[in-house]
């Protein structure tokens, strides 16, 4: 990312801190598209994903004051994006239990070498996992968090974290491999 | 390169479903605009009670001045009248104080607080007049009159409580 870049950024951020909308809706422009997309893995419904994706914006552009500029705008929005893709799970009253006790065997499969697949495959594919494991791995894997922050996020131990990411991984490779002897 | 790996090292290649932007910025940006005209309203209540409060605070402040101030009001008119109205000003407190300490029923007097009430009404009255239309002699005149009346009834009051004490005392000699 270019100075440039931040300047624009900040630029628009001050604007739009002001209550400028044509600052807002360039904003919007540039972030919408990642957010949609890392939101839509979340909550893996096109419906809840645009009201989420609306709701984050309004709440971004109605609490621009609080935006200090420690992290990047984009990195302010995506926790946005992701506490309320995670407040609109848990509504639906899927709780994150424990799964400790499920032995995870980590399998060789796990080393295993893949092909090159087409990125809507894989994306289309973890939007099928299991909510609870569909949430861990994308906070993990395509996100960056740790598993002591999801286990804070989500409530839940570090370890169910961990078994949870293990368990949608296992589901994904199976997932995928369908899908390579489809293709073939 | 296992799973993990590939997911990582492709990661930005990941996003692509497209949202439809037109759609969900109206949305948006209906909300914010209805947020702005929820905080123009807002204004506009808080700009019409701060202007309420004011013009109520000047008026008090109007009426208040009208009552208490009427040696300023006389003295703008004429500072001679003023002077005297200031001397019929102090007799008259200084006559309500003696007849506070005057351990005596009111009632019992023939003359009546409600001639004096009578006679306040009409120098708020005759005040408010010469402030509204500016000075008058003739209005300065009844003015300057009706304080010398209130003090000749307070006066008469006076009396009348020290005949009857000095009656009773008599009375009680006897």
């Amino acid at each position: 990312m270019g100075k440039d870049y931040l300047d624009i950024n900040t630029q628009l951020i001050e604007s739009a801190r002001k209550g400028n909308q044509q600052s807002m809706y360039r904003l919007y422009k540039l972030y919408v598209q990642a957010m949609y997309n890392t939101c839509i893995r979340m909550v893996s419904n096109q419906h809840d994903a645009e009201d989420i994706i609306q709701e984050s914006f309004l709440s971004a552009f109605n609490n621009l004051g609080s935006f200090r500029g420690d992290s990047s705008f984009g990195a302010w929005l995506k926790r946005i994006v992701i506490n309320k893709s995670i407040t609109a799970i848990k509504k639906k009253k899927q709780e994150f239990t424990d799964i400790d006790n499920l032995q995870i065997v980590e399998e060789n499969g796990q080393k295993e070498s893949f092909p090159k697949i087409d990125p809507q495959i894989i994306h289309e594919s973890i939007k099928t996992l299991p909510e609870k494991a569909r949430v861990v791995l994308n906070l993990y894997l395509l996100e960056g968090y740790k598993h002591k922050e999801i286990a804070e996020i989500l409530n839940v131990s570090i370890s169910t974290s961990k078994s949870q990411y293990l368990r949608a991984l296992q589901l994904l490779r199976t997932k995928l491999k369908k899908e390579i002897r489809y293709e073939h | 390169m296992n799973i993990e790996e590939y997911i990582r090292k492709n990661r930005n290649q990941f996003d692509v479903e497209h949202a439809d932007e037109d759609y969900l910025w109206t949305g948006i940006s209906q909300s914010l605009d209805s947020k702005n005209r929820k905080n123009r309203f807002m204004i506009f209540k808080i700009s019409a009670a701060v202007i309420l409060i004011i013009a109520l605070s000047f008026f008090a402040y109007q009426l208040i001045s009208l009552r208490n101030n009427q040696q300023l009001i006389l003295a703008k008119i004429d500072p001679k009248l003023a002077k005297q109205e200031a001397q019929f000003q102090n007799q008259i407190k200084t006559y309500y104080q003696v007849l506070q300490k005057s351990d005596y029923d009111k009632d019992l007097l023939t003359t009546s607080f409600k001639d004096i009430e009578y006679i306040d009404t009409l120098i708020s009255k005759y005040s408010d007049d010469l402030y509204k239309n500016g000075p008058n002699p003739k209005l300065l005149n009844s003015l300057m009159d009706l304080y010398q009346k209130k003090l000749k009834l307070l006066d008469r009051m006076l009396n009348e409580i020290e005949k009857n004490k000095q009656y009773e005392n008599d009375k009680t000699n006897i």
